[in-house]
């Protein structure tokens, strides 16, 4: 049904695609893995002809053996959406903001002069009727992602692309949609290429699997035997980067001896308004102990961090660290911020666009008036987060670096004030599958070296299984569970934590 | 700011100022007028512009002694129109950098703190939005004592409220940012947010603005001194066409005491409309 052969893309010099051959029968379901500039989205949009002008493409991309690249335009007019889809990866961003969901699920029907129910696209994809009067921020973000797969089947095409389907969407909502994308695929006859970093999603969805790196498809076969036996090596990096929960092999960290507290919680409650975001929490973490704070987003477990932090302040209860009340302002307030750092999920946007890397990680410094050579200090903090040479990357704007080298300057502004408390944010969210080996094992290494405490926020349980000593679960602003990782996570005894341990994917 | 007049090809070809043609034109034109305005005062003798000791004779039309003519009091043209441009650039810059300086800390302010102090100076920047600014500029000159400072002050006070919104706009989205959020957890106070990353991403804007604020407050600048509200001691292109209106040009037919400084008030605003028209360009690139 769909066949590319010899496929290269050029941006300008730039190859991004080299030499990618690839068939997909009717029915069949291949996942398309890689990291971020892999090329795997750039393959995916030359199907249905949907790369900028300035892209160059050689080769042939056959749709039921019409070459799409020669298709007039009235011709691939008609085959787009008709005989392909796309389920595209920003939900929020890929919908009208100003126009009702069931008239955008109509669209497509419309320009094609196809018939068709909006109300029953809807009943395919579990959602109600009535959704199709509502306004996309009025609905949530699995149930945009299902509006979108309900506009992709529109027009009933026999080939759907997925572009990373389920990536902004925590475990359990990836679940459901995951859910209802593999049933649509089977009950329809439908051809799926999905496109996805997370050899897990791939592996919950696909019979096959192909991998591409810098351009090239390096990788091809079953999903089991590719995961199960990589022969190249970019592969073996990918599938090891997603933790297994449960193997020994896969938890890096060293347990370490109850430790005397540093920072504790005590009935902390947090009100948004008439709305309760915290509610009565109580947490500990030890000297050196990194504690994993899980959970699905929405659960209050952002707003929690950003009270300990003293961003906000508590409605009731108290934070203490190191044995005295957190200050809720003043000198004392800001004396206690240099020994809690904080570490944001999209170190992109975590960096002001116009500070090198000099004046990122020198910002705290400078606040805190800390003497001393500043530029020395600064490479000292940057080379602990293996930078290596620090001169190399000192004038660098954040532009310039790569997700992994920006992430590493934002911890080096967090080192460099000396903290004894690290509070790391999804601080592995945004990252690339090798790179976020990497980073973990950096925060594990500072645990070692400088016997820095971590309370890591994370709806990633695999994360937590690699890194943490103890876990505690958030639900609805309480803390359900908590305890050692093996026993949170290998013997839960709340619903909610085995509902969240069901949802994971498993490779 | 290195790249800023050669930035290399991106998507949409050059993004330099260099690149903007209408944007350059429109600065080499400003560049002359503001060495005509510099240079004028040097170069011409008092007695040209005395109205008690000129030689010549009234209404003269253009000719080779006076390229442009002469007005009622056998003044020339020409020379009056090199003198006013210092008046109008002085007016049109002072009174720009007072409005965008009062825009630029209203809009940071209330964008910056928020709450019950946002709201009582985003009421008065609606006052000021919705009164008619001319209206309120020949108020404050009749009032006020007349000279050149009250005529700043009257264009000045009248034309911030537009910059104070766009500035405000732009400190929320910044302080909506990530990296903001960890400066503030680093221990950043509001003088450092403000400092290091709200000012810097607001003042290219600002800039911008203050580009086009210039056009407009000469135009205002004119109107005034048009409608007889200027400083009577000054000569400006405002003030000549008020005297061209006052003493019967038009009855006279005398079109050359009335086209050159009004051809000059455009091509000035213009230049400055083109300049900041570029200037928009090369600081916003569309993406």
């Amino acid at each position: 049904m769909l066949e590319l052969r010899n496929l290269t893309v050029h941006y300008g010099h730039k190859r991004v695609v080299h030499d990618v051959n690839l068939t997909l029968a009717p029915g069949q379901t291949l996942g398309l893995a890689g990291e971020s500039g892999s090329g795997k989205s750039t393959v995916a949009m030359s199907v249905l002809r949907l790369l900028p002008r300035t892209a160059r493409v050689d080769g042939e991309i056959l749709l039921d053996g019409d070459d799409v690249q020669a298709m007039s335009w009235g011709r691939l007019r008609a085959v787009r959406w008709a005989a392909a889809s796309i389920v595209f990866q920003g939900a929020m961003h890929s919908l009208n903001p100003v126009r009702r969901v069931g008239d955008q699920i109509a669209e497509p029907m419309r320009l094609h002069g196809t018939t068709g129910s909006v109300r029953e696209l809807l009943e395919q994809v579990e959602l109600p009727a009535e959704k199709a009067r509502a306004y996309p921020h009025e609905l949530s973000g699995g149930q945009r992602q299902r509006v979108m797969i309900a506009m992709a089947l529109a027009c009933g095409p026999r080939l759907v692309i997925a572009d990373e389907p389920t990536t902004a969407l925590d475990v359990v909502v990836q679940a459901q949609v995951l859910s209802v994308l593999t049933r649509l695929v089977a009950e329809q006859d439908l051809g799926l290429l999905m496109i996805s970093h997370d050899l897990s999603v791939l592996a919950e969805t696909c019979a096959d699997l192909a991998v591409m790196y810098r351009g090239e498809l390096v990788e091809r076969g079953g999903t089991r035997e590719v995961i199960a036996n990589p022969r190249h090596p970019h592969t073996a990096a990918l599938a090891a980067a997603f933790p297994v929960i449960g193997d020994p092999a896969h938890r890096w960290v060293e347990p370490v001896a109850a430790p005397e507290p540093l920072l504790q919680v005590r009935g902390l409650a947090v009100d948004y308004g008439r709305a309760r975001a915290v509610d009565g929490v109580d947490l500990t973490i030890g000297r050196g102990e990194i504690v994993a704070l899980v959970g699905q987003s929405g659960s209050g477990k952002t707003t929690l961090a950003r009270t300990i932090m003293g961003l906000r302040k508590p409605s009731s209860g108290r934070v203490i660290f190191d044995g005295v009340p957190v200050p809720l302002g003043g000198k004392a307030l800001k004396a206690f911020r240099r020994q809690v750092q904080l570490v944001l999920q999209d170190p992109a946007s975590a960096l002001n666009p116009r500070h090198t890397v000099l004046d990122a990680v020198a910002e705290g410094l400078r606040v805190h008036g800390i003497p001393g050579d500043e530029e020395s200090l600064v490479s000292a903090a940057v080379e602990r987060a293996e930078l290596r040479p620090a001169d190399l990357y000192l004038e660098s704007l954040p532009h310039e670096l790569s997700g992994g080298q920006q992430q590493r300057v934002v911890i080096a502004g967090a080192l460099v004030l000396q903290p004894r408390l690290l509070v790391a944010d999804e601080p592995v969210a945004s990252l690339d599958a090798s790179v976020r080996g990497e980073i973990v094992a950096l925060l594990l290494r500072l645990r070692r070296e400088l016997g820095l405490a971590s309370l890591i926020i994370t709806h990633d349980l695999g994360l937590a299984w690699q890194i943490a000593d103890r876990v505690a679960v958030m639900h609805q602003g309480k803390i359900v569970e908590q305890g050692s990782v093996e026993q949170v996570l290998l013997n839960p005894t709340h619903d909610y934590t085995r509902a969240l341990l069901r949802a994971v994917p498993q490779v | 700011m290195s790249g800023f007049l050669t930035r290399g090809t991106g998507r949409g070809g050059k993004t330099g100022f260099l690149a903007h043609r209408a944007g350059v034109a429109g600065a080499a034109v400003l560049a002359v007028a503001a060495l005509v305005a510099v240079i004028a005062p040097l170069l011409i003798p008092a007695d040209a512009l005395d109205v008690t000791r000129v030689t010549a004779a009234p209404w003269q039309s253009p000719g080779a002694d006076h390229w442009l003519g002469t007005d009622h009091t056998g003044r020339s043209v020409a020379l009056l129109v090199a003198q006013g441009a210092g008046t109008s650039l002085f007016v049109g810059l002072t009174a720009a950098v007072l409005a965008v300086g009062i825009g630029t800390l209203v809009g940071i302010v209330s964008g910056h703190f928020g709450g019950l102090l946002a709201g009582a100076l985003l009421r008065v920047t609606d006052f000021f939005l919705v009164l008619p600014a001319l209206v309120l500029a020949i108020a404050l000159s009749t009032v006020l004592p007349r000279g050149l400072g009250t005529i700043v002050l009257a264009i000045g006070l009248t034309s911030w409220p537009s910059t104070a919104r766009m500035v405000r706009a732009q400190t929320l989205t910044i302080e909506a940012r990530p990296f903001v959020e960890r400066a503030r957890a680093l221990g950043g106070g509001h003088g450092h947010v403000i400092g290091r990353h709200v000012l810097p991403s607001v003042v290219p804007l600002v800039l911008v603005n203050a580009t086009l604020a210039v056009a407009s407050a000469i135009v205002a600048e004119s109107t005034l001194a048009f409608l007889g509200l200027g400083d009577p001691t000054r000569i400006s292109w405002g003030a000549m066409l008020h005297q061209a209106q006052l003493h019967g040009a038009v009855p006279q037919r005398a079109w050359w005491f009335l086209l050159p400084p009004g051809v000059a008030i455009v091509v000035v605003v213009l230049a400055f409309t083109l300049v900041g028209r570029a200037l928009e360009a090369v600081v916003t690139p569309k993406r």
